[in-house]
């Protein structure tokens, strides 16, 4: 069931942005700071790790992706560089923070209600309900608002993009805006279910690329489907075989699907090298 | 004394690593982030086959090598299929489905506790201290650095750069991609391997840990920061990132930060390369597409 | 005279557009054919499903007899059929002789195994190739350049440098894709030449061109292609002044 926020996560940024993992472990950890350490209140302090998440992610584009950009360079350049800069701030959340687990849970860990033979704590109700709410947000964003519009047309052809009028810099700012503040939230939301340490933003983020690939680059149906296929499996997976081998089940539905349906169910066709 | 050679014995093997990668990433242009797979597969198999089978080293090296390369060569199809950017994902996926078998597959591999009393290894002598142990790191990177030079500089190496600058306008030429695509994804899975069974030998214990996801990005970023497409670009960045980290114990950083900086350290300079010299120190290639381009 | 490419009604569709349209032709073996056609008619398409770099939705077309649909380019290329390409395409990162290094056929160096094996025999070959390839360079005048890099040349001699690597392997049908556009009057001159000596040895080729002097200067026939359709087919002076011709210059 975590499975369908994962996809929340996702934005179509045109490349594969890994640092985006570790702006999904910074939004926990913000709220770990803003409420453990600072002894703000929870409620206060969940909406400054959100905006402090999104301007990360602002930050990361102004900084280091906008120049490689500007330079025309390959998206394995840029590819490379989020991977460095996921590095360099992991470990110092590490460092800040320490490699344990750190909790923001508050209240006495209860039962869960039994539904469909499974049992789902109130805190997980909450995930999806709020996962529900923000994917179908945004997807209506995407489709009626102004700024939604302009992000479509640049995901889909950037220069013609820009030739219309549309500030394609500008976009790709609020794309990465909105898209960091989506993963601060789904950090916050996951740390609140299952507590944090500072790698739990890489994990996050391949089965959220696992979703994304299988439902479809582009696609919020897709990619929410994608999540969802994606759960159930690892969930079927663990009950015949042992839990351990969830993420080798996710990784190996990927490569099946990267060599056989790169578009994944609904999404766009996957352009090779034109000739 | 003892900690100088271990370093440059770390050094010698990370040099292995690293060549075998540049003649993937850096010639041919195929970015892969599996490099510590074949890496770790490479000691597993050797060090079970000492283990269980009580074999002697050179065989368990050649065995190794070969089951790598095997290994190489499945992973080297699926690159014929799956664009540039999703096959990197793809190698990510190979990477860590082999180190999921490597944790979990504990009546095998002794999962997460891993495999302990590795014997070291005997070429007529036991090699069992570490000034011995260098000489034969050594000659082992000093041979694969030869391989790798010979292989560069032949027309099949000329092929290899081709295909890295443009795919087809090589074809057209009537290169057959994808079978030196295939060749060079087994030649460098074999060499990591050899890599692999040094380390399995030396340290004389192995667990999965040591060969994740971070391990191949660690690997592929000295590939680029010491140069993409040169030999000597990986060797020096071999140097330079290994002894790095180690200066810092000097300044008496406390040691549960250490590891953190080390890493800090090189995904620094990797976005710091990425935005001023994608070439790294020394290197020819820097991962633009020109073909796509034009 | 023999046919040494038979097209049979080739079909190419992109995303519900067709492309190739029970596109048939003949090209006589020695004679220099030229396809013409607005933008977009399907001409670099058809080199493409020729070459091997794009499939076919139906049809065939034969080469020397032989089927050339869905093979590889490179055995194409084995066969006896070069390209160039309407983008130029060159590795501009090596030098001008590595360039053509690259273009001989059958070098026991490309061989993972030879290479180790064999290094002798290597060697040699590589020496002779090299050989060959300053004489081929020293023919059109690139020879000075051939220690510079690819990338480092002139339009126009690049376009001479890709024509080079085609001829290098000897082939016996050339598909050149606008080999002279945009370049200045002389090197269009002495590419020209070189084409037309081509066809002096026998050798055949088809030439995409728009720049219709020079179809009616040295092409003996020419195929009109629109929308995927062979329009008209027949001398430069017969196709200029067919009614369909310029009916769809016109549209």
């Amino acid at each position: 069931m975590i499975g369908l926020f994962f996809g929340v996560i996702y934005k179509t940024t045109r490349f594969f942005h890994f640092a985006h993992a570790v702006v999904f472990t910074s939004g926990a950890y913000f709220t770990y700071l803003f409420h453990k350490l600072f002894g703000f209140p929870i409620f206060i302090a969940i909406p400054i790790a959100v905006a402090l998440a999104a301007l990360l992610g602002c930050g990361m584009e102004a900084g280091v992706y906008r120049p490689l950009r500007r330079r025309e360079a390959s998206p394995m350049v840029l590819l490379l560089a989020s991977l460095g800069m996921y590095i360099v701030l992991q470990n110092t959340i590490s460092m800040v923070f320490g490699d344990d687990t750190k909790s923001i849970r508050s209240g006495v860990v209860r039962e869960g209600l039994p539904i469909f033979g499974a049992r789902i704590t109130p805190i997980q109700i909450v995930i999806i309900c709020t996962s529900i709410v923000l994917v179908v947000l945004v997807a209506l964003w995407l489709k009626k608002s102004r700024m939604g519009k302009a992000m479509r047309a640049v995901a889909n052809d950037a220069e013609l993009a820009q030739i219309s009028g549309i500030d394609s810099d500008r976009v790709i700012l609020w794309t990465f805006g909105v898209g960091s503040a989506l993963a601060g939230v789904a950090g916050i939301l996951v740390a609140l279910d299952v507590d944090m340490t500072p790698t739990m933003g890489m994990n996050a983020l391949m089965m959220g690329v696992v979703a994304v690939i299988i439902g479809g680059v582009g696609s919020i149906p897709g990619v929410a489907m994608g999540a969802l296929l994606l759960g159930l499996a690892q969930h079927l997976g663990v009950w015949k075989i042992s839990s351990q081998w969830q993420d080798a089940i996710a990784f190996i539905i990927l490569f099946v699907f990267l060599l056989f349906r790169p578009q994944g169910f609904l999404g766009r066709k996957v352009k090779k090298v034109e000739v | 004394m003892t900690y100088l050679l271990h370093i440059l014995i770390l050094i010698g093997i990370y040099i292995i690593l690293t060549t075998s990668l540049n003649l993937l990433a850096g010639y041919t242009g195929i970015l892969s982030i599996a490099h510590a797979a074949f890496y770790g597969v490479g000691a597993y198999v050797a060090a079970l086959m000492a283990l269980r089978l009580h074999t002697p080293f050179l065989v368990n090296l050649i065995l190794a090598v070969i089951a790598s390369a095997l290994l190489g060569v499945l992973v080297g199809f699926p690159s014929l299929r799956i664009k540039d950017d999703y096959f990197i994902i793809a190698t990510f996926a190979f990477q860590v489905i082999v180190f999921s078998v490597l944790n979990n597959w504990v009546r095998f591999t002794g999962g997460p506790m891993g495999l302990p009393g590795i014997p070291q290894p005997v070429i007529i002598l036991r090699i069992s201290s570490h000034g011995p142990f260098l000489l034969l790191t050594s000659a082992l990177a000093i041979l694969c650095f030869y391989l790798c030079r010979r292989i560069v500089r032949s027309p099949f190496g000329r092929v290899l750069k081709a295909i890295r600058e443009d795919e087809v306008f090589t074809q057209s030429l009537g290169k057959d991609v994808s079978s030196f695509k295939v060749k060079i994804f087994m030649v460098s899975a074999g060499m990591a391997a050899i890599a692999g069974v040094l380390y399995a030998t030396y340290i004389s214990y192995i667990d999965p840990t040591s060969f994740t996801v971070m391990e191949s990005i660690f690997i592929i970023s000295i590939v680029i920061i010491g140069g993409a497409g040169n030999l000597w670009g990986s060797v020096l960045g071999a140097f330079v990132l290994i002894s790095l980290p180690e200066l810092l114990r000097f300044v008496g950083l406390p040691n549960s930060v250490a590891a953190n900086i080390r890493q800090i350290l090189y995904g620094g300079l990797l976005v710091i390369f990425m935005l001023w010299r994608p070439r790294g120190f020394i290197g020819e290639f820097t991962f633009r597409n020109p073909s796509v381009k034009a | 005279m023999t046919d040494i490419l038979n097209i049979t009604t080739l079909d190419k569709y992109f995303d519900g557009i067709k492309a190739l349209d029970r596109f048939s032709c003949r090209v006589r073996q020695g004679e220099i054919l030229g396809l013409i056609g607005p933008n977009g008619a399907g001409k670099t398409t058809l080199f493409n499903v020729l070459t091997g770099f794009l499939r076919c939705d139906g049809g065939r077309a034969f080469f020397q007899g032989k089927n050339v649909v869905g093979k590889t380019p490179h055995r194409i290329r084995g066969m006896g059929v070069s390209r160039t390409f309407q983008k130029l395409r060159l590795i501009r990162q090596m030098t001008v002789l590595e360039n053509v290094l690259l273009a001989f056929q059958d070098q026991p160096g490309e061989s993972l195994t030879r290479v180790f094996l064999q290094s002798g025999r290597c060697h040699s070959q590589d020496g002779t190739n090299q050989e060959r390839a300053l004489a081929y360079l020293k023919d059109v005048g690139l020879y000075e350049k051939a220690g510079d890099l690819a990338g480092s040349l002139s339009f126009g001699q690049q376009k001479l440098l890709s024509l080079v690597c085609c001829l290098v392997s000897d082939p016996e049908l050339l598909l050149l894709d606008e080999p002279v556009a945009g370049i200045n009057p002389s090197m269009m001159e002495k590419i020209l030449s070189i084409i037309q000596n081509q066809a002096r040895n026998g050798k055949t080729i088809v030439m995409i061109e728009h720049n219709m002097d020079v179809v009616s200067h040295i092409c003996e026939r020419v195929v009109f292609m629109d929308m995927g359709q062979k329009i008209s087919e027949g001398t430069p002076e017969e196709v200029k002044n067919d009614p369909k011709v310029i009916e769809a210059y016109l549209d």
